[in-house]
């Protein structure tokens, strides 16, 4: 029997108690104004910034911290989680990051995992995510494809609230989306330091509209 | 050794430029002065202005090659001590030149290092980046205690005014916030000519223009209400797109869009209306900025 694969199924869960479900990241304000108006559009909002924000930022830090806790490195882990809150261009990111961090370190708490107290002040999801996965020995390679799929099938979730996309259209698309997965994964785990975190600026605008947009579906 | 100069508008890439500029600034008495200026190569400051009655020092910092060509670096060293004011401004803008071969980078580099109860104003004109150009900038601002900072960057891709399209060539645009070496903002951008993210919605949608104005402010919510206001009428949707945000204690306004000119007009007027709450002195804008 395979414990870690479960604990990686409960990880990604969408019934994982951290709130992801209440984000959009972006995604409400460029459906809303019209930037994304086919299936199409919304295709390659979502494969794109799967590949070159989520994928090149969220996935490799969370290999980082992962690499760090392996080697005991508190600092190391601290820094890398100081690292990804920093690159949070707007407040909303920002918020959505450490809210889901904190729930998840809540939940870590009162699972008694060692270690939640070795990371200070405000803390990203990547590094929770990153000692739950310590803690129940999830493969790197698998941790972070499954961190990607959650990623991807909650963006996926707030696109079938935001645009008329059936449940079957919204499950093609997920299967669709879901063969990028393994290259994304694989290149975060080659990805260089100095190539961690590039910007998607569509995506930094739509967060900082999304802030002042007058009714909304997700937080800010 | 020979030299075989084409014949060619773009300048020759020959020349290898290694300029730097150390400055410090310190109050004295009711004036902040420039009270250590080294440099090395073609980096240069003109005697200060006090354009101000509250002392701040008004820097020009002039660079006469007017551009950078391959294998250059320019290192900009910025210090203030306790107390200091400063603005400093570049007269022109700043140009990254076609690269031939992308094996060597053309860098800027700034550093400003401010202790606490000083307040360092960075605003250069904006950078340029020929089609074919292989730059990186980056600026890192390292703010101690309570010391306060605006800045902004803005670069523009390609020459718009002239059809040229930033079609091939890369730029890396770094700017880095730390306060008592935390990382408050680490924003990385990266533009690849001809690559996906340029045209993409969710990257620069063709946009050759980006920039980023920061401010260690928290204006209220209906001030910020009325600055986003003034931009859009500015520079309207869909040529122009402008982000406000609330990053703890930066104010953050960000720039995408078609004008360069008109991003710097809405950078400097949010400059003008938060200047009172950052230095506590009302705008006397460089006049080289007129010019």
């Amino acid at each position: 029997m395979n414990a870690a694969l479960l604990h990686l199924m409960h990880l990604v869960s969408p019934a994982l108690p951290v709130g992801a479900y209440a984000y959009s990241q972006g995604l409400e304000y460029a459906v809303d104004s019209g930037w994304l108006n086919n299936e199409a559009a919304m295709e390659n909002w979502l494969r794109g910034v799967m590949a070159f924000g989520f994928g090149q930022l969220d996935a490799p830090v969370l290999l980082r911290c992962m690499n760090a806790l392996r080697e005991n490195d508190w600092a190391t882990a601290n820094d890398w989680n100081q690292f990804l809150l920093a690159c949070r261009e707007t407040q909303e990111l920002m918020l959505e990051d450490t809210q889901l961090g904190v729930a998840l370190q809540r939940l870590m708490r009162s699972l008694e995992i060692p270690g939640v107290e070795n990371f200070s002040g405000d803390v990203s999801f990547a590094s929770q995510f990153a000692l739950a996965c310590h803690h129940w020995k999830i493969p790197a390679a698998d941790a972070v494809q499954g961190f990607i799929w959650a990623w991807l099938e909650n963006q996926i979730a707030a696109a079938t609230k935001l645009v008329p996309l059936g449940q079957t259209q919204a499950q093609k698309l997920l299967v669709c989306l879901m063969k990028d997965i393994p290259p994304i994964a694989e290149k975060a785990l080659q990805l260089p330091d100095e190539d961690i975190g590039w910007s998607l600026l569509g995506v930094v605008m739509a967060s900082a509209k999304h802030e002042r947009q007058y009714s909304r579906l997700f937080r800010s | 050794m020979s030299h075989h100069q084409s014949l060619s508008l773009e300048p020759v890439q020959t020349r290898h430029w290694f300029a730097q500029l150390d400055l410090h600034l310190e109050r004295r008495g009711a004036k902040s002065v420039l009270s250590h200026v080294r440099h090395q190569g073609p980096l240069r400051v003109q005697r200060p202005f006090y354009p101000e009655e509250n002392g701040c020092c008004h820097v020009y910092l002039l660079h006469p090659p007017g551009g950078m060509v391959l294998g250059d670096l320019l290192q900009i060293n910025i210090a203030a001590a306790p107390g200091a004011t400063g603005l400093i401004t570049t007269p022109s803008a700043g140009k990254i030149y076609r690269a031939q071969g992308f094996q060597e980078v053309q860098r800027q580099q700034v550093h400003i290092s401010s202790a606490s109860g000083s307040c360092i104003e960075w605003l250069p004109q904006e950078t340029i980046v020929f089609n074919g150009a292989n730059g990186r900038l980056r600026t890192r601002l390292e703010l101690e205690g309570d010391a306060r900072a605006c800045v902004w960057d803005v670069v523009c891709l390609g020459r718009p005014a002239s059809d040229e399209v930033f079609s091939e060539g890369r730029c890396e645009q770094i700017l880095e916030i730390y306060r008592d070496n935390r990382p408050l903002l680490i924003e990385r951008n990266r533009f690849d000519g001809g690559d996906e993210r340029m045209q993409a919605r969710w990257g620069l949608h063709n946009a050759p223009v980006a920039g980023t104005f920061l401010a260690t402010l928290k204006p209220t919510r209906d001030r910020v209400d009325a600055l986003v206001e003034a931009l859009e009428a500015l520079a309207p949707a869909p040529d122009h797109q402008w982000g406000l945000t609330q990053k703890g204690e930066l104010f953050i306004v960000r720039y995408l869009g078609q004008s360069t000119r008109l991003c710097r007009a809405g950078f400097e007027y949010v400059w003008r209306e938060l200047r009172m709450d950052l230095t506590g002195a009302q705008a006397v804008a460089p006049r080289i900025w007129n010019t």
